[in-house]
């Protein structure tokens, strides 16, 4: 089995309005801490504005207004850099949780009444141990 | 062939002819220079040598053939004439376009070297045909075929002479491959010695030398060629330069920018943190950073002079083209732009110069009919100012002809005639940057293909520049190009705003102004409805606050001054208020993601010195959010627009004054029934409803300013005021007091009411007054707005009664006021807005009468009467209205088939002659 395969399979979970959610390892470049926020006026409500990672610019987009979940009060979030294209974004989440590898016999498609706002961005569950977690469309995301 | 002596030999040979067709019209201009010709003709052996290492033959053959025709100047056989010049421009220009061949695939491609090789020779053979000097190999001939590379020369006469310069063509090529295999080694070096910068590289110099285009090193003396300075002078230098690929220059601009950041920080931090010894290495780390990361920057900078260079050539085939005699004078080579604007700038450049020799230079007789030398002049200027860098193209020919600009401007629909009628020079030539815009007669292939200088202005302020023109008609034209120094980099203002800093580009700044409210009291300021404007220098600007427009954390507590920042983009001049203006500062631009791509109001981000983001304004995009109907407003000029309130510009009075809010408003003089100031005394109240007794009846009193909907003009009067002035209108027949601050003047406007700023009812739109704007109220409007109170009209006889009368007006004032009128004398009145909109309610019912305007959009009324009389014949009586009553009128009018002509706005002798009308129609 080749290193990028075995990279496929990694996943990387995280938490939201208590819920348990994960996305492909290979999009993440890495995860940091709160940043300053720099707001952009007249920008969508899910565009928190924007952090300065080293000297790049990254939209920092909030998963829990995507979605539509009440917003966090926010004492603490972390951030999962994605990369994008030529550009990165930045997930806020609200806690990160393992990276996983995935057994494909426990990938089953998402409930069809799963709520409205997320929908769209879900691409299958994974059966985990205790609960389920729900597997993210990366490509999707990043198009809004 | 190994594919890294191919790249070394392409590189090379690029290097060396790029630079070939300047110094050959350099040979042009100084024909006995016998450097220069040994210079060229090096050039062109080394090519051959190569070419022929390489097994190029065509570019072998060419060059050679160039090289054999130097020798014979070289030998002083034949003299430098300008057939010699294009021969070898010709051949140069065809090994450059072979070398570009194969680059690209490898092969010379379709190119033939043989014809171009012969015509060369044969330049040579002319010059020297009567002498019978052997000129063997004016005699080859290459044998090609499309597929086939050309094998190799072929003679046609096989006679023992032509055997020999076989023999000595292979020796010598032979020769050559030695000497260019031994060299090999060097070639790396030897090209370093002639290389200048090239696709995608540029050579870094130790910082005592300044790059060059060529790569010829020189010093700080600017001196640029340096095709006389002896190789070995060169090669000393050449040591001390490296190529290096311009990617890896950038990766390394972006890990400096880095490090700016992260010292920036440690900066910070070591300010929170009273250590000595780490302020000391931090202040160590600070001075190194920013010398690296300018002399980074300046790796990347390379003399304008690389693009002058060109133009050498430009305009020489242009003069030759177009029969014109054009010198170029350049200066300022030595000024430095970054690589990528270098590159950006070259093809507008280009343009400018060929539409100056094209449009501008006139041709030798007609100069020296108009007293100028028959030679002309195009001027390349290039220098720094203001942080920028300034490109003036400067022609003296004929100059920018500004009817014949505005004639094609308004064939061409960029501009209408009424504007053109006014419109001032500077806007005037601005107008031959408008996309389509080419005022050459006829389309040459120099310039004028279509693409004209707007595609020239497009590219320049894609890279942040601008270009201007100005020009004096016969004496010539002024191209100037503000090009900033390098791409990312901006300057900016930086303003704070709510709690953020903002940086808006200082190429959309205008100036900035503060503004004391206690000190003007006010004055400068104005309001009109909800939209403020402000007075500057006699201009009326509008006004926007930053922070309200952009969903920002007000600023709190009253402001006692506004900070105002006057911004321009793209002829639009608007003030911004923003809470605090702190700084200019360079900024490095960085484009957005994609979630944030389709928003317009910001250009970007940047990373400001203490690492936080501001976000960068984007002047136009400001202005289009905050005036969504701009671009409504600039597509309803072209189309017809709908209803208007007035959409022929009419000439009228309107009377001025003022109301509480201190703002200027009119009203229709034609209107206003009489003047009058009443005692605040007499003022009587019946409920809400405040009434005067005026002309023994009792008149009602209306608030306009409660009518409007400001908010805090509860009170008719102002408190204290013993008198105030009345404006009285008549509107159903009844008078009504219009309570007016102060009354003004009157004014004569021919000004069109532009009711796209109407934010209310009871306002019919603005329109300008002595360079103000002025709201014209709409009475009839106010009027049905406070009926709380009614009184019978006074009886008036309805000698209309049973009457029906078409009335078409496009003004929707005076349809109302003309029509008003007739209503109360009883008859029925249908209404139309143009000529077409009359047509069609005649032919669905009959009417008694017609009443029509003159100036009306679609079909006007002179069109609308002929048209009326052919459909419905003569019967029914036709009245014209029209502000203009002259006797060509009333003759067009009646060619027009109206039975009269009278002037507009005066009601009673409209009604008198209404009420004749049709008496004498019933008689008939």
């Amino acid at each position: 089995m080749n290193l990028e395969s075995e990279l496929d399979k990694k996943y990387c979970g995280f938490s939201l309005n208590g819920g348990h959610y994960a996305i492909p390892v290979k999009y993440v470049q890495e995860v940091i801490k709160p940043q300053t926020v720099t707001p952009v006026p007249l920008s969508e409500a899910h565009v928190k504005g924007l952090i300065n990672l080293r000297g790049q610019i990254v939209t920092s987009v909030s998963l829990r207004k995507l979605f539509g979940f009440e917003a966090n009060p926010e004492e603490a979030h972390m951030n999962i850099i994605v990369r994008s294209e030529d550009s990165l974004v930045s997930f806020c989440v609200d806690e990160i949780k393992d990276v996983f590898d995935i057994d494909n016999t426990k990938i089953e498609n998402a409930p069809a009444t799963l709520g409205g706002g997320l929908k769209q961005f879900v691409n299958k569950v994974y059966k985990m141990d205790q609960e389920l977690a729900i597997l993210l469309d990366v490509e999707k995301l990043l198009e809004v | 062939m190994s594919n890294e002596l191919l790249q070394e030999f392409l590189i090379e040979s690029f290097e060396n002819l790029g630079s070939i067709s300047e110094r050959i019209t350099r040979l042009e201009s100084s024909p006995e220079d016998l450097e220069l010709v040994n210079d060229i003709y090096r050039t062109l052996h080394t090519l051959k040598g190569s070419a022929n290492l390489l097994n190029f033959p065509q570019i072998q053959a060419v060059a050679h053939a160039s090289e054999s025709v130097l020798d014979f100047v070289r030998e002083g056989l034949m003299v430098v004439r300008p057939p010699l010049i294009d021969g070898l421009l010709r051949a140069s220009d065809a090994c450059l376009g072979m070398l570009q061949a194969i680059e690209q695939n490898g092969t010379e491609g379709n190119l033939d070297g043989a014809d171009i090789a012969l015509e060369i020779l044969s330049i040579g053979e002319r010059t020297l045909g009567g002498r019978g000097t052997a000129l063997p190999s004016g005699r080859m001939l290459f044998h090609n075929t499309p597929e086939k590379n050309i094998g190799p020369i072929i003679y046609k006469e096989e006679d023992a002479e032509v055997k020999d310069e076989i023999f000595k063509v292979a020796g010598k090529n032979e020769r050559l491959m030695e000497e260019d295999s031994k060299s090999s080694e060097n070639i790396q070096t030897k090209s370093k010695d002639k290389a200048g910068p090239k696709r995608e590289e540029v050579s870094m110099l130790d910082s005592s030398t300044k790059l060059n285009h060529n790569g010829a090193v020189t010093g700080q003396d600017g001196g640029h060629h340096a095709p006389k300075k002896t190789s070995e002078n060169v090669s000393s230098v050449a040591d001390s330069v490296v190529k290096v690929n311009v990617n890896l220059l950038d990766k390394i601009m972006n890990q400096v920018g880095e490090l700016v950041l992260n010292r920036n920080q440690i900066l910070q931090f070591a300010n929170q943190h009273n250590n000595n010894d780490l302020q000391r290495l931090v202040q160590q780390l600070n001075l190194i950073t920013s010398e690296l990361q300018t002399d980074i920057m300046t790796t990347r900078m390379q003399p304008i002079g690389n693009v002058f260079s060109k133009f050498e050539r430009t305009i020489r085939d242009l003069s030759r083209e177009t029969g014109k005699k054009v010198r170029l004078n350049a200066s300022g080579k030595e000024t430095e732009l970054d690589k990528t604007l270098l590159e950006a700038i070259k093809d507008p450049l280009t343009h400018i110069i060929r539409n100056s020799v094209d449009h501008g230079i006139e041709s030798p007789s007609e100069r020296e009919a108009s007293g100028k030398t028959p030679e002309g002049t195009v001027e390349i200027k290039a220098y720094h100012e203001s942080g920028q860098v300034m490109v003036e193209v400067t022609d003296n020919g004929r100059g920018l002809n500004k009817a014949k600009i505005l004639q094609k401007a308004i064939e061409k629909g960029v501009i209408s005639k009424e504007e053109s009628e006014t419109v001032s020079d500077e806007r005037a030539f601005s107008l031959i940057f408008a996309p389509g815009f080419s005022t050459a007669e006829k389309v040459t292939n120099i310039s004028g293909r279509g693409v004209g200088m707007d595609v020239v202005k497009t590219n320049i302020e894609k890279i942040g520049g601008s270009v201007e023109v100005s020009s004096r008609f016969g004496e010539g034209s002024k191209f100037k190009l503000k090009i900033p120094l390098t791409l990312a980099i901006v300057p900016a203002l930086i303003i704070a705003c709510g709690d953020e800093n903002f940086a808006i580009p200082q190429n959309n700044l205008v100036e900035l102004v503060r503004h004391d409210f206690s000190a003007e009291k006010d004055s400068k300021i104005e309001r009109i409805h909800d939209s403020l404007f402000i007075r500057l220098r006699e201009k009326i600007i509008p006004l926007f606050f930053m922070d309200k427009t952009l969903g920002l954390e007000l600023s709190e507590g009253e402001r006692s001054e506004l900070n105002l920042v006057v911004l321009n983009a793209e002829g639009v001049t608007f003030a911004l208020v923003v809470d605090d203006i702190l700084n200019t500062e360079e900024i490095v631009v960085k484009p957005f993601g994609k979630s944030l791509k389709n928003q317009s109001v910001f250009a970007g981000a940047t990373i400001m010195g203490d690492g936080k983001v501001a976000l960068i304004l984007d002047a136009l995009g400001f202005f289009k959010h905050v005036s969504p109907n701009f671009e409504k407003m600039a597509q309803s000029k072209e189309e017809e627009p709908v209803d208007l309130s007035a959409q022929a510009a009419e000439f009228q009075e309107n009377l001025l004054f003022k109301l509480k809010d201190g703002n200027r408003y009119c009203l229709p003089l034609s209107l206003v029934h009489r003047l009058e100031e009443f005692k605040a005394s007499d003022l009587e109240m019946t409920g809400e409803q405040a009434i005067i007794k005026y002309d023994e009846r009792p008149m009602p009193l209306i608030n306009i300013e409660k009518n409007l909907g400001y908010d805090g003009h509860d009170e008719i009067i102002a408190p204290g005021r013993e008198r105030f002035s009345c404006l009285v209108v008549k509107v159903k027949g009844q008078l009504y007091g219009l309570v007016v601050e102060e009354i003004l003047d009157i004014s004569v406007t021919e000004d069109v009411i532009d009711s796209s700023a109407v934010d209310r009812a009871g306002i019919l739109g603005t329109i300008f007054v002595n360079s103000g704007v002025v709201s014209l109220i709409d009475p009839y409007e106010l009027v049905g707005k406070s009926m709380s109170y009614r009184i019978e009209p006074e009886t008036v006889v309805k000698e209309l009664r049973g009457k029906k009368v078409l009335l078409v007006d496009d003004s929707s004032l005076y349809r109302k006021m003309e029509g008003e009128a007739l209503e109360e004398l009883g008859a029925e009145v249908v209404y139309g807005k143009n000529g077409q909109e009359g047509l069609e309610r005649l032919r669905k019912s009959k009417f008694d009468l017609i009443i029509t305007d003159i100036e009306m959009p679609v079909m006007d009324g002179y069109s609308f009467g002929k048209a009326l009389r052919e459909e419905f014949g003569a019967n029914i009586p036709v009245l014209a209205l029209s502000t203009r009553v002259s006797v060509v009128d009333i003759a067009k009018g009646k060619e027009s088939g109206f039975d009269s002509h009278i002037e507009k706005f005066k009601k009673d002798e409209m009604i008198e002659k209404v009420i004749e009308m049709i008496g004498e129609k019933e008689r008939a």
